[in-house]
């Protein structure tokens, strides 16, 4: 379960990181917005990873 | 640039895995294995250095994306055809195949090459990454016709990196080796984001104003070499050239089932070696409208290549992270590898002492802009001088039996310093490098015939040694 819960937060991660660029380029968000939304996503798919690694050794 | 063997090799040299042996059946991967790790390798730091500069080359828009995109082919078409047959045949690394073939001597002193080049390569990518950890800093970034350092804040921010990278090389490469193959997914796509939001901020919305980029081109800025389509297609080509026709990427693929293993290398390269190029070149397209670059450019003076700013700018801590963390996790195991390589000339020293060492030259390199800002040039360089050796191996592999010589000489003779290999090796770099200092040609252009009369060499020369 917490396995399955880290996977999805990490992909979420990697699509914030992918997906908030995007809506810059559409005119959307703001480029400061996508700062925020790039480093949320950056954090997000950092602490997952790590967790998930964590997990894997155990 | 390509940190995969490093990475590997390093690895092996920790856990001591068939590094004399033949790999066993049950010990071979998938391509799904190797894809991965193609992917992840190339998107490194030094990639955030080779796009502005393309830019700075005055390269136009159809040379840059065709160019990239046919010597991104012809550099996967080596990997397939020329490296993974023989990976899978002889499922040995590098380093033994040589040893079999040259004399334990004589590997000592490829191992030398290789060791130096690998600390200039680990140098830029220290000086990529003191770019953005300089900017807290307000520190003068280097131009591009820098080679010296350009402050004393310079030297300090680049000597406290290089003595993190290299401790933590020293003592924790396993850490850094897994903290790299969590960050490639990322860092893969902070790469095409920068791409993206630096279209935005050129104002780009179709493929027209896409291509008005570069244009037909334009002069190269002050102190730097016109690159047209050959060029281009020339540096994409063998910028690796020394683990595809070098052979050194034997140690990656004697692991694979099959020898088609060698297409994945793809995706190294048109996500390295095309998206990540273009990205960075697109970056750099942005900072050079700046005041600050019109400025420099009016005066007659190159602008500065700051990977650390450009990054910042377009997607603030993310691409910080992304330029330290590229530089890092490669210049980590490539600082690790030529520790390896000194090792063989110093077996007495402590792996991690040697580390030290090869670090420091790192370090001593990464001061000096010149090794980041004439990356072309040394890649091209590094390309060069290590690819005939792997002609010795595939001229050997498919030509012995016809030219009547004996395969892996050193080993059957129980000869430590193989001549016909040294001679062959230093005639044919000899020869190239007086054309291309005497003509002004690019080095990247000689690399091939390089190999070929390097192999050709190899066989004249056994042939008569091995009589005698």
């Amino acid at each position: 379960m917490i396995k399955t819960i880290l996977k999805i937060a990490g992909m979420i991660g990697l699509l914030l990181t992918v997906v908030s660029p995007l809506l810059y380029f559409m005119q959307s968000i703001e480029l400061e917005l996508n700062h925020q939304l790039m480093l949320a996503g950056m954090l997000l798919w950092f602490l997952t990873a790590i967790l998930n690694s964590f997990n894997k050794a155990q | 640039m390509n940190t995969t063997v490093v990475k590997e090799e390093a690895q092996s040299a920790n856990v001591n895995e068939y590094e004399r042996e033949p790999i066993p059946a049950h010990e071979r991967k998938g391509w799904k294995s190797f894809l991965g790790m193609y992917a992840g390798e190339h998107a490194a730091g030094t990639e955030l250095m080779i796009g502005p500069l393309f830019l700075a080359a005055g390269v136009s828009a159809f040379d840059l994306i065709v160019g990239l995109l046919l010597g991104n082919f012809l550099a996967v078409l080596s990997w397939r055809y020329v490296t993974a047959p023989i990976a899978t045949q002889t499922r040995i690394t590098l380093y033994y195949q040589l040893e079999k073939i040259c004399g334990k001597h004589l590997v000592t002193i490829y191992n030398l090459a290789n060791g130096i080049l690998f600390c200039f390569l680990a140098g830029s990518m220290i000086t990529v990454s003191a770019t953005a950890v300089g900017i807290p800093f307000n520190m003068p970034m280097p131009t591009l016709s820098d080679l010296y350092p350009t402050s004393f804040v310079w030297i300090l921010i680049v000597l406290v990196v290089g003595l993190i990278i290299s401790l933590v090389a020293a003592k924790g490469y396993d850490a850094v080796s897994r903290f790299a193959n969590i960050a490639s997914p990322w860092m893969v796509l902070v790469f095409l984001a920068c791409g993206i939001v630096a279209l935005r901020q050129l104002n780009v919305t179709s493929l027209a104003e896409f291509w008005d980029i570069w244009g037909k081109g334009s002069d190269p800025f002050p102190g730097q070499q016109k690159f047209t389509f050959w060029h281009v297609l020339f540096f994409a080509w063998f910028c690796n050239a020394a683990m595809h026709i070098g052979m050194a990427d034997l140690s990656v693929f004697r692991y694979a089932k099959k020898a088609s293993a060698g297409w994945t290398t793809s995706a190294g390269m048109y996500i390295g070696h095309f998206m990540a190029w273009i990205s960075a070149s697109l970056l750099y397209a942005v900072f050079i409208q700046s005041p600050e670059a019109v400025a420099s450019l009016s005066n007659g003076e190159a602008p500065p290549v700051a990977p650390g700013p450009m990054a910042y700018q377009a997607v603030g801590i993310s691409g910080l992270a992304l330029v330290v963390v590229a530089g890092w996790t490669t210049a980590n195991p490539t600082i690790y590898r030529a520790g390896l390589a000194f090792q063989a000339i110093l077996p007495k020293v402590s792996t991690f002492k040697v580390t030290l060492i090869a670090g420091g030259l790192a370090t001593l390199a990464g001061i000096f802009p010149a090794f980041a800002m004439k990356l072309l040039g040394f890649v091209a360089m590094y390309g060069f001088i290590l690819a005939p050796i792997g002609a010795i191996i595939f001229f050997e592999h498919y030509f012995a039996e016809k030219a009547g010589i004996f395969k892996n000489y050193a080993e059957k003779q129980s000869v430590n310093f193989n001549w016909s290999v040294l001679l062959a090796w230093l005639i044919s770099m000899g020869i190239y490098y007086s054309i291309a200092e005497t003509s002004d040609l690019f080095l990247s252009f000689l690399t091939f015939p390089a190999w070929i009369t390097c192999g050709i060499l190899y066989l004249v020369f056994s042939k008569w040694m091995q009589k005698r």
